[in-house]
């Protein structure tokens, strides 16, 4: 069940974005129960199943992914991919230099 | 089997978002003070991990009132076999704080009384049963460690109304709550209460409690359809001691203060079974050791909190541990699929679950110390009744061992029969013996003909109805009471008296109890100037073993239906008494 996680120990100058992208692309397949395409212009819209009830599985599955926590204020404002990416990558980010 | 901690919530609601097959998945209506769909679907989930498939009918966020008060309300057409009341504690906290302190205690009542007004209701629905979450107690503290102490306290007013939900659940045969503030406490509130969720998406709790919090309401599901464990099959060495008797001897095991920290471990692993025992789980042993070796601890080590008479079968030897599993199943007259075996070698454990799939196995963990907490943890021993005979229950086993042994001293079984000295209560319901009653009736699946599981609010309408003829049997001789053990229900019309259920604990087959009950009826029959006596046997993957029970009573085929459900009659008149060696006892109440 568990993924190896970018969380370990790397530095954060190798955190790129289509690293994240691919741990959420596991994240995905965990919460769709299928492999499912990602891009950085994929929406809600674009993917059956991405309601109301999967978006909130969908940031507590990448909580536990990333080791992050999410905002109630940013809860309702990942329904798109590069959304998503951008704001796992500025929390690691901010994780790092803490 | 199933583990409800071994599974993650995700995973749980990906398995639960299949529906589930059409046919024999049990209905649950899920009324929620909160969102629904998250726990709905880990239920649905947990039920298919469990094989106990589950339908569930949810109304539209925060209309409870609204579906209860609606006769014409899906809830209704949907007709389920259980509901559950999802309640909020975040909810009703807002409710509280919103009044004035001195007036609390009186809303707290008032929203008491509410929701059990909506339970009451529902709790008429046709064979229902209700599962009610009881609150959790919130983390918030005003004054402290001081607001235990203050009647204003939201937490003081949560317990309150908590006691009430417990009340009423007591005083109703259908209405279970679960213990919420347990199961949120054992992984911690912090890991419960997610208040984000709450916000945003009205989550009663964390989605990763879910599966513990569901788990429940399925343990309660499955012990009303008379599901569960009632025998505990446990191994010796490593399990209740330390060491390796036949290698370590008496004095060289680790039990008690010989062992330091271990031996204790032990010690308190058999007091904890020791209390299973006293609620009425039957203590087997299945030991891979020569007997008399085994069995030397239980006599002479001082440290043994389990006795040899706490044990109900012991069964020692060099045999494989499944075939032991089904002597014991055999000896005590119980279902292999109500057998939890207990061993600390993975080969052991992994050998029962490949030929004996129908017991429960759990892991065990290395360190004794850890044994009660992770048994704990998987609830395997809930009940949907509490009663005296519960508690004897473990001695009429054990009384029925002994029985096996002495069987083997007499050359025909009707001498032994007629040396066993029966006497048997053949009586109408009465109020004291309906919780067990309802017990057998839910239970029974081998010696049931009809295999009707009649409510107990159904049999207690029987009870008061002249036209009905429901009566219970128990049976004692010379090696004790083996208590109530079988129900015969009757319905008369103008000439016939139909036999509706007839089901009997296989802990007392081959009695000849039923001729004898064969014969109180005919008398009954014939008293009430009823002419013929008609009974009907409906097949079940479980109860091949009555399929000629008619036929042997000296009953004619009637019909045969190509479901090979067949119905037998008999004509009071043609009847011959038997001469099963029991003797009509009278009733004694116990006082």
């Amino acid at each position: 069940m568990s993924h190896p996680t970018l969380r370990s120990s790397e530095p954060l100058s190798s955190l790129n974005r289509e690293r994240i992208m691919a741990s959420l692309a596991r994240v995905f397949e965990q919460v769709f129960g299928r492999p499912v395409e990602l891009t950085d212009a994929t929406t809600a819209a674009d993917l059956e199943g991405w309601d109301s009830v999967a978006q909130i599985l969908l940031i507590l599955a990448s909580e536990r992914e990333f080791g992050v926590r999410f905002e109630s204020s940013e809860l309702a404002n990942v329904m798109n991919v590069g959304a998503f990416v951008t704001l796992v990558e500025s929390k690691l980010r901010t994780t790092e230099q803490a | 089997m199933y583990l409800p901690g071994e599974f993650d919530y995700i995973n749980l609601m990906r398995l639960g978002a299949a529906p589930a097959a059409a046919g024999g998945a049990a209905r649950v209506a899920v009324l929620g003070f909160a969102t629904t769909q998250y726990y709905a679907a880990v239920l649905r989930g947990l039920g298919s991990a469990a094989a106990f498939p589950l339908a569930t009918y949810e109304p539209e966020y925060d209309t409870v009132h609204q579906t209860v008060l609606d006769e014409h309300s899906p809830l209704y057409s949907f007709r389920p076999d259980f509901v559950v009341f999802l309640t909020a504690v975040q909810r009703l906290r807002n409710v509280l704080l919103a009044a004035d302190q001195s007036d609390r205690g009186r809303v707290g009542e008032r929203e008491a009384d509410q929701l059990l007004s909506l339970v009451r209701i529902v709790s008429q629905i046709p064979s229902v049963t209700v599962v009610i979450n009881e609150f959790v107690v919130p983390y918030e503290r005003p004054w402290g460690n001081f607001s235990a102490r203050v009647d204003a306290s939201v937490a003081r007013v949560v317990r309150a109304i908590n006691d009430r939900l417990r009340e009423a659940a007591a005083e109703a045969a259908n209405v279970y709550t679960v213990d919420c503030d347990y199961i949120a406490s054992w992984e911690g509130k912090r890991a419960w209460f997610d208040e984000r969720l709450w916000f945003y998406s009205k989550s009663f709790c964390h989605p990763q409690a879910l599966p513990y919090v569901a788990g429940q309401a399925i343990d309660i599901f499955r012990a009303v359809k008379g599901k569960g464990c009632k025998c505990i099959a446990l191994d010796l060495d490593n399990v209740l001691w330390g060491g390796t008797i036949g290698d370590d001897g008496i004095k060289g095991i680790r039990l008690g203060e010989l062992g330091d920290g271990e031996g204790e471990a032990y010690v308190q692993f058999q007091l904890w079974l020791k209390e299973l025992r006293a609620r009425g789980i039957i203590l087997a042993v299945c030991s891979k050791n020569d007997e008399e070796k085994a069995r030397e601890p239980f006599r002479r080590h001082r440290d043994m909190v389990l006795k040899e008479p706490d044990i109900s079968c012991f069964i020692a030897n060099w045999g494989d541990k499944a075939e032991n599993l089904r002597e014991i199943a055999r000896r005590l007259n119980i279902g292999l699929d109500s057998i939890v075996f207990l061993d600390d070698s993975a080969f052991e454990r992994n050998l029962v679950r490949d030929l004996v799939p129908e017991a429960c196995v759990p892991e065990l963990p290395v360190d004794p110390a850890d044994f009660i907490p992770y048994l704990e943890s998987l609830n395997l021993f809930e009940t949907a009744q509490f009663s005296d005979e519960d508690r004897k229950r473990a001695g009429f086993y054990r009384a029925n061992a002994l029985r096996e042994g002495e069987q083997r001293k007499f050359t025909t079984v009707g001498e032994y029969l007629i040396s066993l000295s029966s006497t048997a209560v053949f009586e109408r319901f009465d109020e004291y013996h309906l919780p067990r009653i309802a017990q057998l009736v839910q239970r029974t699946n081998q010696f049931n003909l009809t295999t009707i599981r009649h409510s107990a609010e159904d049999l207690r309408q029987f009870a008061e109805d002249p036209t009905y003829f429901p009566f219970y049997l128990t049976l004692t001789d010379r090696f004790g009471d083996n208590g109530l053990i079988s129900v015969i229900i009757g319905k008369r019309d103008e000439t016939r008296l139909e036999i509706v259920s007839w089901l009997m604990s296989c802990r007392v087959i081959s009695r000849r109890l039923e001729e004898f009950a064969l014969d109180q009826i005919v008398a009954v029959a014939r008293d009430s100037g009823i002419a013929q006596i008609r009974g009907r046997y409906v097949p079940t993957p479980k109860n091949s073993l009555v399929s000629k029970h008619y036929e042997k009573l000296g009953f004619r085929l009637a019909e045969e239906l190509p479901d090979g459900s067949t119905t037998w009659e008999l004509d009071v008149s043609e009847h011959v008494p038997s001469d099963a060696p029991i003797e009509r006892a009278a009733l004694q109440l116990e006082s």
